[in-house]
């Protein structure tokens, strides 16, 4: 009888508890959801039911009641979406999507940004923090659901959707669609939603992909993010004072693997899973430390958020500005990218890094002939290696302040590594962390590697008999779970 | 204006923004056809075209847009007008 209430216990919401893809009872869930899934998949309406009831489940279980709010925000734009197409004047479809905005941003502001804002004003105003900030928890995933659902208003407001979605169960379904609504990637309704409506193509190299991704997804995780994290990273960040700025630079070209490989693993495991289930959710990364400038940065970078940025911000603004011609571009890429930094958090860390992506891209763009004549006369590809190794050296220094808990603890970083580098203590660092080392020239060697080898692997592993297939998956699972310690650590992008 | 002499002056005014003369284009070019035309210099070629054309284009049009020919077709039809 007790490990009945303990099993139902652990079923309710607990914020020291959170639901992570990686951990037991995620898996157990997940497999009595497949079990269920595999009768009634080929029902849509039940299907999406099933899907709908363990999305709302699973966002309960990670924010508790803030499932309501979720249902609320979903509920509102579903009923908005309709009413656009059915008023009469353009006029009136814009005072609909001011609505959607106002109730989406609002709540984001509300949850998220509130007592920065409160901190902010008063600060400037008396030099003091404020003296009143509201008790309030953010409800995870805000930041990714507020835009997938806005993307369904401003995609009917742009005539880019047809008619309205008249399925309230799919649309609550495709805004708490549980594989990707807590850290993306940011599915747009245009390409998620018909999706919900279809029936579903399930073959065996779908379902032998999806494994693959999962098992890559939380090998990246564990075995290099959280690896690199506790044995090297946060060493340097939480205690700078006692290293060098030799350890200073291998601590961010280590955080500069963490993140990737933290953050492509969850999408690694996003997408296996949607596939297990037989959806398709969009790549968010492209090998994005082979970027040969900032911008370049961007489109294999988290690219579901920086396509979004790019469709519904920038490019409005770039098109209000244009008759400033190359100033208006900038002015545009400025603001987009204040607005990004400020959307990863209520922080200057973040605001100051957004805004250095901004500028660096503005640079690439009013350099771009001046770069491209350069490039026409290199033959050698050093110019390329050039502009990787600058790109990338710009991108690590920039994660600093992604990383650091302020602007003053992001300036110890810098200050350690320009002010007492000493390459002398190289041989002995390399001694004393050498498997750290090791696991960040794997972490380095697998990036850089051809997507080539990835695809080639996923074709022999769905070539292989099944029998041989579960072997290699328990083993591989009871293999991530043996690197599992007291070090593992949420996925960094569930902060957002 | 005859259709040959819209596409003969958007072609200049692509050579002009993308500073490559070489360029020659048809119903069917995108973005991936030319190097230099991302989303950072798309509106500098919107802008350009405006000005060549004495138009104006509105955002759902220029989001509705596939191709080059989907271009010249909105140019003729606000010539029309």
């Amino acid at each position: 009888m007790a490990s009945i209430s303990e099993f139902l216990n652990a079923l309710c919401y607990n914020p020291k508890a959170p639901l992570v893809f990686t951990s037991v009872l995620f898996v157990a869930l997940f497999s009595i959801l497949y079990v269920g899934y595999i009768f009634v998949y080929s029902n849509i309406k039940k299907r999406n039911l099933l899907l709908l009831v363990f999305s709302l489940f699973f966002y309960y279980k990670i924010s508790g009641f803030y499932v309501l709010l979720l249902v609320a925000m979903a509920t509102s734009d579903y009923f908005i979406g309709k009413q656009m197409f059915r008023v009469s004047t353009q006029q009136k479809k814009k005072w609909l999507l001011l609505l959607s905005i106002f109730i989406n941003v609002g709540a984001l502001i509300l949850f998220k940004y509130t007592n920065f804002l409160l901190n902010t004003f008063f600060g400037i105003a008396t030099g003091e923090p404020s003296p009143v900030l509201l008790n309030l928890i953010m409800p995870i995933g805000i930041s990714f659901y507020v835009f997938k659902t806005l993307s369904y208003i401003f995609d009917i407001y742009r005539e880019t959707i047809d008619e309205p979605e008249t399925n309230y169960i799919n649309y609550v379904l495709y805004v708490s669609f549980f594989p990707n609504i807590l850290a993306g990637p940011i599915a747009k309704a245009r390409d998620l939603l018909p999706q919900f409506a279809a029936k579903l193509n399930f073959n065996r190299e779908l379902i032998g992909k999806a494994f693959v991704l999962i098992l890559i997804g939380a090998f990246k995780k564990v075995f290099i993010a959280d690896f690199l994290g506790a044995n090297l990273v946060d060493r340097v960040f939480d205690s700078p004072e006692f290293f060098t700025g030799w350890e200073g630079l291998m601590a961010i070209y280590g955080y500069a693997m963490q993140i990737y490989f933290d953050f492509s693993g969850y999408t690694d495991i996003v997408i296996g899973i949607a596939m297990l289930l037989g959806f398709n959710v969009m790549a968010n990364f492209n090998k994005p430390f082979m970027a040969d400038n900032v911008a370049d940065f961007w489109r294999r970078w988290h690219i579901s958020l920086s396509t979004w940025f790019n469709e519904y911000v920038f490019y409005p603004l770039a098109y209000t500005f244009r008759k400033f011609k190359q100033g208006g571009v900038i002015l545009a890429v400025l603001i987009t990218f204040f607005i990004s930094g400020f959307w990863h958090g209520p922080a200057w860390t973040y605001i100051l890094w957004g805004t250095s992506h901004g500028l660096a891209i503005a640079f690439t763009f009013a350099t771009a002939n001046l770069r491209s004549k350069i490039a026409k006369k290199n033959t050698f590809g050093i110019y390329r290696f050039l502009s990787i190794f600058i790109t990338f050296h710009f991108l690590a220094f920039s994660m600093v302040l992604f990383r650091a808990e302020s602007l003053q603890a992001a300036q110890k970083i810098y200050t350690l590594v320009f002010t007492h580098f000493d390459i002398s203590v190289a041989g002995q660092w390399a001694k004393l962390y050498a498997t750290p080392l090791a696991v960040l020239i794997v972490a380095y060697l697998l990036h850089y590697s051809p997507l080539k080898w990835n695809e080639f692997f996923t074709r022999q592993f769905i070539r292989l008999h099944w029998t041989v297939k579960v072997l290699i998956i328990v083993v591989g699972i009871l293999f991530i779970f043996q690197g599992f310690s007291s070090d593992t650590q949420p996925f960094i992008y569930l902060e957002f | 204006m005859h259709y040959d002499e819209i596409k003969s002056r958007l072609n200049r005014v692509f050579c002009t923004v993308f500073k490559d003369d070489t360029i020659l284009i048809s119903e069917e070019t995108t973005a991936k056809d030319i190097e230099k035309w991302d989303s950072l210099t798309h509106l500098i070629l919107i802008s350009a075209t405006e000005t060549e054309f004495a138009i104006k284009f509105k955002l759902k049009e220029l989001i509705a847009m596939k191709n080059v020919g989907d271009f010249m077709k909105s140019i003729e039809t606000k010539l029309a007008v």
